[in-house]
């Protein structure tokens, strides 16, 4: 038989399965929350763990549609944090997963693509999620205030968040853990995954 | 009904499974035929090339020509082929959607867009006939594995496809589970459908099975008729490789000749087994020896995986003692010196290649070493492969050889048995004589009788505390 | 009592944006009493005594805890408290939505709205396979904790890679072994047919379900105007 370049039933289960994993991911690394300097390594340690599903999704569903199925669950999950950052949050990732379909296209065997698409994908860690904190800050810092952080840590949170060019630094370490998410992703693969035979 | 045509079909891939080669066969409407011979002969293939599995879900290379109904299998799509066979798998844990039954029996006619009333209808009738009415409205995760077999089959009547296709159902049940089965299976042929049967464990199909071919290599070898098939000899069956072709129901054979004497390395005193404040047992007592084989039989649900959880240390008892050598031992020191082949093996293998594993996290083990010790296991040959590539009985085998690497003084097996043909299943039984020889404690849990006739000196029966 | 899949998924929507809009406690300890009284009136197992405890012990670490103790303590606890018990009316309503919904309810609930298969099935799936997830970690834990899997390694860096692999391939291994055959269950039972499935366990949303987005609103509009009422 031909491959077929379509998804399929399976394809949707195989999907399903990973994008639960993908969200899993999300809520472990929301560790990071524990305090006000690590909150911005939030993105990063996320951006690892899928950066290695996003290998994996790749090679067991080399099809058009595999990364926005992958990206439903944690879709579902932004959407029921809030209102307003929950429809940001969703529709940004489904627009960047979007966004790695079409870097992928149907070169699905080339790490170099996966690792590309897996790098714009993860931008919604860095550049979404941080938005609200780099370009409102004060609303933001006004807010956690509101919500009884205590004074000297928000004053902390201001200033770091004033100091913009901090997010280009957000931006590439996010970028750099998703790229060695990736790279691990690639050796379970090899030293792994296919050798047993599963993919 | 069914009609294979001079029809091969192979994998692509080197040695996951071998495919078979020309087979003619036809399958009457109301028939029932059983497939059997040693694992990887080709007759799950045979299965999937009916449910249409193969080639529309596993690629590969197929030559002739597989029909039902005058239909061919490779033509229709695979939702088309759904109303005219459908399937029970092997793993009950993996083949199920939905959270709750009702919704899980119904779901192959809820795809087709069948009306609400229909399956009404349909569910109450199965229902009636199987006899699982306590399980409807039950969730799926509170059933045990026979009883997710049993809403599996009944998903598989409700559907009103006229094949229905069994591929290992049995592998992980009790013997009352399969006792259901089997009432099940008998209803099926009442009501007419044709039913095709891949399976190892055989006793309980004595009296179902009208056909049965044996397979070897991706062939047909030999046909029997039902009644000549189960009044074989004991030297035949086993010369082909068979499990037991009569079911029994408790432990007849004599203990061991070989009795065990000396100072116990392991007794258990007093133990109260649970978790929490629930009490599963109480009062369990025993004592096992070096070089000597314990079986613990007795039915699902009578706490015999908690008993080996509590020996190995993963949990606390909730009374008594545990002592080794006359000593009592804590959960840490019993984790270091128990080995444990679990029931689910896949979970504890961890690195790339069989001889990597045996070697990691114990320093002592260099790769020499690493490939002797497979060699007394019966697995040089496969030193390189990934061990979750291999069969079931090969993973146990390697577990083993991992617990005698890491030098454990005593051994616990979970269910070792389950899913194994025969040959495997001899072949565990080797590596276990010969570590008992060594003078290592082995305690096997496991409801197949034949296996633990076959290894243990002696028996414990757990019975249900109720 | 139980309500629609919708409602629960709204409910959740909207006590995330209260959470976020109100900073007021009192206001807080009114929706989260709210929200446990749901949890017990959906019969059994819903409603949970150690998380509503957590809840309590994290209100009293902020309110009475936290401003007793010296200031260094207030900055590092500080974020970590109020995070928490700021997620926790979300947390309550996913332990709504999650004890109270089967997979099948939530699938038609999907279909009626007119969602294609292409997404309620992933969806179902991940649900489905949550239990399935747990079990599969607390194996490998246990298999793990049999084993010293890091004897023998001294780099510290190397243990924890030698873990992370030992902790992941099997997960992975195993979640994608069953993701093949829950495949083949399932396209052996007609997933793939395309004509409109029939679902057996949709139910309407009724008058209990408008009453409780009614009055879920109210407060969310209640909680918009303490903050911003003033600046209109």
């Amino acid at each position: 038989m031909e491959p077929n370049t379509k998804m399929q039933g399976k394809d949707y289960i195989t999907c399903g399965i990973l994008s639960l994993m993908n969200m899993v991911g999300m809520i472990l690394s929301s560790v990071m929350n524990i305090s006000g300097y690590t909150t911005i390594l939030y993105g990063a340690a996320a951006s690892f763990f899928v950066g290695i599903l996003f290998v994996i999704v790749c090679c067991k569903v080399p099809k058009f549609g595999a990364i926005l199925v992958f990206t439903i669950v944690p879709c579902i999950y932004f959407f029921t944090s809030g209102l307003i950052e929950g429809i940001t949050g969703a529709v940004g990732a489904l627009l960047l997963a979007f966004a790695a379909e079409l870097i992928l296209k149907n070169k699905r065997d080339s790490m170099k693509r996966i690792t590309a698409a897996a790098i714009v994908y993860t931008l919604y860690m860095s550049v979404i999620g941080s938005a609200e904190s780099f370009l409102f800050t004060d609303y933001y810092c006004d807010a956690a205030l509101a919500h009884g952080i205590n004074e000297t840590v928000v004053s902390q949170m201001r200033d770091m968040y004033s100091v913009k060019p901090l997010w280009l630094v957000v931006i590439v370490s996010t970028a750099l853990l998703t790229f060695a998410g990736t790279y691990v992703g690639k050796l379970i693969m090899r030293k792994h995954l296919k050798k047993a035979g599963i993919i | 009904m069914i009609k294979f045509i001079d029809y091969s079909f192979s994998y692509g891939t080197e040695d996951t499974e071998s495919g078979v080669q020309n087979i003619d066969l036809s399958i009457r409407r109301g028939e029932c035929v059983l497939f059997c011979g040693a694992s990887g002969c080709g007759k799950s293939t045979i299965l999937k090339s009916i449910n249409g599995l193969i080639p529309h879900l596993v690629p590969g290379q197929s030559k002739g020509s597989v029909s039902i109904d005058n239909r061919s299998v490779k033509d229709i799509p695979m939702y088309e082929i759904a109303k005219l066979t459908a399937s029970v798998f092997q793993n009950p844990k993996s083949q199920f959607f939905n959270t709750d039954v009702e919704s899980e029996i119904v779901y192959s006619l809820e795809n087709r867009g069948v009306s609400v009333q229909e399956m009404d209808k349909r569910l109450d009738d199965a229902a009636k006939r199987f006899r699982i009415e306590h399980l409807l409205g039950k969730s799926m995760f509170e059933l045990s594995g026979g009883e997710k077999q049993q809403t599996a089959f009944a998903g598989a009547f409700v559907s009103g496809a006229p094949v229905i296709v069994l591929d290992e159902p049995t592998a992980n049940l009790d013997i009352s589970a399969i006792d259901n089965i089997r009432t099940i299976l008998l209803e099926m042929k009442k009501a007419g459908k044709t039913i095709v049967i891949a399976e190892h464990r055989l006793a309980w199909l004595h009296g179902i099975a009208d056909t049965v071919h044996y397979m070897e290599c991706g062939k047909i070898t030999e046909s029997f008729s039902g009644e000549v098939f189960f009044s074989m000899d004991e030297d035949t069956r086993k010369t082909l490789g068979l499990r037991e072709l009569s079911r029994r129901d408790g432990v007849t054979a004599e203990p061991s000749a070989k009795t065990c004497s000396g100072e116990p390395v392991l007794e258990a005193d007093n133990l109260a087994l649970g978790y929490k404040k629930s009490i599963i047992q109480s009062d369990v007592k025993f004592s096992l020896y070096k070089g000597e084989i314990l079986g613990i039989v007795g039915i699902n649900g009578a706490g015999k995986t908690t008993l080996l959880r509590t020996l190995s240390g993963l949990i606390r008892p909730l009374e008594g003692k545990i002592s080794l050598n006359g000593k009592p031992a804590g959960e840490q020191e019993r984790r270091k010196r128990f080995g444990m082949v679990m029931q689910d093996v896949n979970y504890q293998l961890f690195s790339d290649s069989c001889e990597n594993e045996c070697c990691l996290g114990n320093p002592g083990t260099d790769n020499e070493m690493a490939k002797k010790l497979l060699g007394e296991v019966g697995l040089a040959d496969v030193s390189e492969r990934h061990p979750q590539s291999l069969s079931g009985g090969q993973k146990q085998r390697l577990a083993l050889a991992v617990s005698k690497a890491s030098s454990k003084e005593i051994l616990l097996l979970d269910e070792p048995t389950s899913g194994l043909d025969y040959a495997s299943m001899v072949s565990v039984h080797k590596v276990l004589r010969g570590l008992a020889d060594e003078g290592k404690g082995i305690i096997v849990v496991t409801h197949d009788m034949e296996f633990a006739e076959m290894v243990c000196n002696r028996f414990i029966c757990l019975c249900r505390a109720d | 009592m139980k309500l629609d899949v919708r409602t629960y998924i709204i409910l959740t929507v909207l006590s995330a944006t209260c959470a976020s809009l109100n900073t007021d406690i009192r206001v807080e300890t009114g929706i989260m009493l709210s929200l446990f009284l749901l949890q017990l009136l959906s019969g059994r197992g819903v409603f949970m005594p150690k998380l509503a405890l957590t809840y309590v012990i994290f209100v009293l670490t902020e309110y009475v805890l936290l401003p007793v103790l010296p200031e260094a303590a207030d900055m590092i606890l500080s974020m970590f408290v109020v995070n928490v018990r700021n997620f926790f009316p979300v947390l309550v309503c996913i332990v709504l939505l999650y004890k109270n919904t089967r997979v099948s309810e939530m699938s038609a609930s999907l279909t009626q709205m007119g969602i294609s298969r292409k997404v309620t099935v992933p969806v179902a799936v991940a649900i489905r396979y949550i239990p399935t997830l747990k079990e599969e970690w607390e194996h490998i834990r246990d298999a793990m904790r049999m084993r010293s899997i890091t004897a023998g390694i001294t780099n510290p860096f190397k243990r924890i890679a030698c873990k992370f692999e030992c902790y992941l391939v099997p997960l992975f291994v195993s979640s994608l072994k069953s993701s093949d055959e829950l495949a083949a269950a399932a396209v052996s039972r007609g997933i793939e047919n395309p004509a409109k499935p029939s679902c057996r366990n949709y139910r309407p949303m009724g008058m209990r379900d408008y009453v409780t987005i009614v009055l879920a609103l109210a407060v969310t509009v209640m909680c918009f105007l303490q903050r911003y009422g003033r600046q209109i």
